[in-house]
């Protein structure tokens, strides 16, 4: 190892490391030629695979003590390929994330309609909750038709809230209050098109009320043949295995009365509803079934995904060269981070940029 | 007080995310490393190695990542290090030629002093071995080492990801043992993560004690008897809670110690504040900017201009603080010293372990105070965690609560729509590492399969810290962390797909386009999940594999594997060489 004498007279005494530690062949540093090697490779992978979303999924999490937070992922191809699975003469069918309550069986007690187009790229929701640690809640995606047909597509684990600071606990735990729903995906075609970024607060709600019964409205499998009857041999031959497959996992696909249908003739969307393009004013919206009335605008959080293929805003690139902040650039972007802020709620005072000089 | 004295358990965290870069001679990240080295590690084993010569009273609890200590292993480092604090010491250099002002002349000799003094200590009297030092002081009693999760990963956002908590915990475990020779007992939960249920993989990871943060306890049930000055039996692992005033004490935004005027200023260093300094020699090549470890100003106070930084003044300071330090966890003992009390009150100071030196400059120096204060002190006994256990046992059991440490308390911090997404990557990967983890783990080790499925788990396991999704999307170094995700991530889809697809018949040779495609699929003869893309374009299975028993090893004798493939997993396995003894079996289902 070709390390220096560090100080004049002073005996230098190499590592004592146990040779175990690291395997041999990752011993010493490479030559230039084979750092080049490395970085070439490691660039290459990234390039031939970025990041894709495989499976749908849905995850639910607590957030605090007021709030969960879903987040879900669709396959590409799978909102057409579930669509095709409902009958012909179904209009208007739109994904849906419903919250329900496991502890009280599992009554739907928030739901909310999302984009068609949001196959691909990641979605957030956050619930404002208040039923307190000992509620349970589980999240379903799915696809609805204003019919109040539900084709369950994945569901969440169960997840709680964690419990009030004792200062701040008021009533009883487990007391219902109106929930409120964030939205997860704003209007495509926004400025702050990137991933995360937070959007105005939106009025979009759609509650359902906690006791609406649920009845098939569907009645199996008359109008729904399930899985591989006319629906898959009709005009959605593709959706035959999906159907088949999901079903084999232990995920049944659901066809339950949600609510009623919304007033107005059948389309795409009814009165009160717009859909991803069509915004009341002209510009792409987004649809609007609820009461905003109910929710305080201040609660609202909203997010987008990032819009078309892209997973991330920077995933499609597939540059075959490092970032510029990875082989070290103009503008360094690390540099002025540190690596230790986990416990701290902010830093001591006086931190402001003052001018040193 | 009747039984004992107050007791203070300080615990340190000494962690950083894997930021080894063998593929570049000079990474600004690396630089994160040996910064810690010098201005924070190397400095806090002087404060306890001369507090042991004095036979002083100072004791610590030290959490020691298992990706630090990778890195602090890396039989590179020395001369990493050596190289970068040569860097430095010219950066002083030219510093002090371009400096006119005595003042700051004075400064820098001074700087150039502490750097010469770290470079003898860390070679001369340590060897260039940190963790030989620590293991020492272990042994001495002086130090109790703990460890924490593999990488890092936070439990309570990990829960539902299969195999993701066992793993952290085991394999986080086992790497200190492999590292350090020694066994912890006790476990650092990464962001004081904890969620209900997480005991019982705490213990059956073979850790018997843990930590949270205050509100992990107060809201527990029932609600511990003592607070958070004694531990509670949480279902069979002794759960220490953090006290909020020694936290606030520091951390504070506005009374904490390192905002003190006399302390310097972190965010006016050298590489940072705009100053005309040439930094050519010291950064990495084509960066403007970075942290050097050097500074001219103190904080100061007000909004007028920075005062200039003296340390014999901040010196001082530390000394107070120190002083006050102890007082304050005195009075706050002695507001139990009226009742009747069976066992000392116990107050546990828990910080990052790089707070002392980095963020906070004079930290070391506060330590150092802070033992020469306990000497003086008999009513506050310095202790470890595990020696207040051994001693005084539990006070009762205790539910804990879900908690973390952080700004929110909870797991708001880490879980925000601008990381919504890799929560969703992780899973995905988790469900498909466990699809072929259960598919190939009996392969051997050093065969291309298994040795393909074992640097995937090191590539997941690396993508799970959560150190990338706290700086995502929230600080300079959100593009970083950004890029570590993607990268890991991909690297995790290139080795998954390449162990589908497995040795080509007949010499087939094909560069890692051909594996695309593969990277969703679960396997070979896995059954088909609800999510899983049948892909346009993959290609088929291959009937060699397919025609394979489940559990049947193909063993070292494999062949035709394509050459891309391997000369791949080779660069992978030497960019991420960590957990080199890693065993499939901690992923438990």
């Amino acid at each position: 190892m070709a390390v220096r004498l560090p100080l004049p007279g002073v005996p230098l005494r190499l590592p004592r490391l146990p040779r175990s530690r690291v395997p041999e062949d990752k011993q010493g540093m490479a030559d230039e030629d084979g750092r080049a090697r490395l970085r070439a490779i490691a660039t290459e992978v990234e390039r031939v695979f970025p990041l894709t979303c495989r499976r749908t999924l849905l995850v639910l999490s607590d957030l605090d003590p007021d709030r969960l937070q879903a987040q879900w992922q669709v396959e590409p191809g799978l909102l057409a390929l579930a669509k095709g699975g409902f009958p012909a003469d179904l209009g208007g069918v739109r994904p849906r994330l419903r919250l329900l309550r496991v502890d009280a069986g599992n009554q739907e007690v928030a739901a909310l309609s999302l984009p068609n187009d949001g196959e691909g790229a990641p979605g957030v929701a956050r619930f404002l909750v208040s039923g307190g640690p000992g509620v349970r809640y589980r999240a379903e995606l799915g696809l609805a038709s204003p019919e109040g047909g539900w084709l369950l597509l994945t569901r969440s684990a169960v997840a709680s809230v964690p419990p009030q600071p004792r200062e701040v606990q008021a009533g009883p735990a487990g007391a219902e209050v109106p929930w409120e729903v964030a939205i997860p995906v704003a209007p495509s075609g926004v400025e702050q098109s990137r991933c995360g970024e937070e959007l105005p607060p939106t009025e979009d709600l759609t509650l359902t009320d906690p006791g609406v019964s649920l009845a098939p409205v569907f009645p199996w499998p008359s109008r729904w043949e399930g899985i591989a009857g006319p629906l898959a041999t009709g005009h959605a031959p593709a959706a035959r295995g999906r159907f088949m497959r999901l079903s084999a996992q232990g995920i049944t696909p659901l066809v339950i009365a949600r609510e009623p249908p919304p007033p107005g003739p059948p389309g795409d969307h009814a009165p009160g509803e717009w859909g991803v393009g069509e915004g009341p004013d002209g510009s792409e919206g987004w649809d609007q079934a609820g009461n905003a009335a109910m929710i305080p605008p201040w609660r609202s959080e909203a997010w987008r995904s990032d819009q078309g293929n892209s997973w991330l805003p920077n995933a499609a690139h597939g540059s075959p060269i490092s970032p510029s902040w990875f082989v070290g650039s103009a503008t360094p972007t690390s540099a002025w981070t540190s690596w230790v802020p986990r416990s701290s709620p902010a830093f001591p005072p006086d931190r402001s940029a003052t001018d040193p000089s | 007080m009747t039984a004992a004295v107050a007791q203070l358990a300080l615990v340190l965290h000494a962690h950083l995310p894997y930021v080894r870069q063998p593929d570049q001679e000079r990474a600004l990240e690396e630089y994160w490393l040996h910064e810690a080295i010098a201005d924070c590690y190397l400095p806090l084993l002087e404060v306890l190695t001369a507090a042991e010569a004095r036979g002083g009273r100072l004791r610590l609890t030290l959490s020691l990542s298992p990706t630090l200590l990778t890195m602090l292993a890396d039989p590179s480092l020395p001369a990493r290090f050596l190289a970068y604090l040569e860097r430095r010491e010219r950066l002083c250099a030219l510093e002090r030629r371009r400096q006119t002002d005595p003042g700051r002349r004075a400064l820098l000799a001074w700087y150039h002093e502490r750097i010469e003094a770290r470079r003898e200590q860390f070679f001369a009297r340590l060897g260039g071995d940190l963790i030989a030092a620590w293991v020492r002081l272990h042994d001495a009693g002086r130090v109790e080492l703990l460890t924490t999760a593999a990488t890092h990963g936070l439990a309570p956002l990990l829960r539902d990801q299969p195999g993701a908590v066992p793993a952290q915990l085991r394999v986080g475990r086992a790497a200190f043992q492999a590292l350090t020779g020694r066994v912890p007992s006790g476990l650092w939960l990464p962001e004081c993560g904890y969620y209900p249920g997480l005991e019982r993989e705490i213990a059956a990871a073979g850790f018997t004690y843990s930590l949270v943060e205050a509100h992990g306890l107060e809201q527990g049930q029932p609600p511990p008897a003592w607070g958070v000055q004694a531990p509670v039996d949480g279902g069979g692992v002794a759960f220490f809670g953090r006290d909020p005033d020694s936290a606030a004490e520091v951390w504070s935004p506005t009374r904490g110690y390192p905002g003190h005027p006399d302390y310097r200023e972190y965010f006016a260093d050298l590489g940072l504040a705009s100053a005309g300094a040439d930094l050519t020699a010291f950064l990495p090549p084509g960066v403007a900017a970075g942290r050097t470890g050097l500074g001219y100003y103190r904080v100061t106070g007000g909004p007028g201009p920075k005062a200039p930084y003296e340390p014999a003044r901040a010196a001082r300071q530390a000394v107070t603080d120190a002083r006050h330090f102890v007082r304050r966890r005195l009075a706050f003992a002695a507001r139990r010293a009226g009742a009747a009390i069976s066992r000392p009150p116990l107050t546990v100071a828990p910080y990052d372990a790089e707070l002392f030196g980095h963020w906070w400059y004079e930290g070391p120096l506060f330590l150092a105070a802070l033992g020469h204060e306990l000497d003086a002190c008999p009513d506050l006994e310095p202790v470890t965690l595990g020696q207040h256990l051994r001693d005084h046992g539990c006070v009762g059991n205790c539910r804990v609560a879900p908690s973390t440490w952080g700004e929110a308390g909870y797991n708001a911090t880490w879980l925000r729509p601008e990381t919504a997404w890799v929560h969703l990557q992780l899973r995905q990967a988790a469900e498909e590492f466990r699809e072929l983890r259960l598919r190939y783990q009996a392969l051997p080790a050093t065969s291309p399969s298994g040795r393909l499925l074992r640097q995937a788990a090191r590539s997941l396991l690396l993508a799970q810290g959560s150190d990338w999704t706290f700086h995502l999307g929230r600080s300079g170094g959100s593009d970083f962390a950004q890029h570590q995700l993607q990268a890991q991530l991909a690297r995790f889809a290139f080795l998954t797909a390449a162990l589908r697809r497995g040795p080509l018949p007949g010499a087939r040779e094909e560069g890692l386009e051909g594996l695309k495609g593969q990277e969703g699929q679960g396997g070979w003869e896995s059954k088909a999940h609800p999510g899983c893309r049948q892909s346009q374009h993959a290609p088929a299975i291959q009937p060699d594999l397919k025609s394979r028993p489940s559990g049947v090893s193909r063993g070292d004798q494999e062949t035709g594997w394509p050459t891309a493939v391997l000369e791949t997993l080779a660069a992978l396995e030497r960019l991420d060489a960590i957990f080199p003894e890693l065993d499939l079996a901690h992923f438990a289902y």
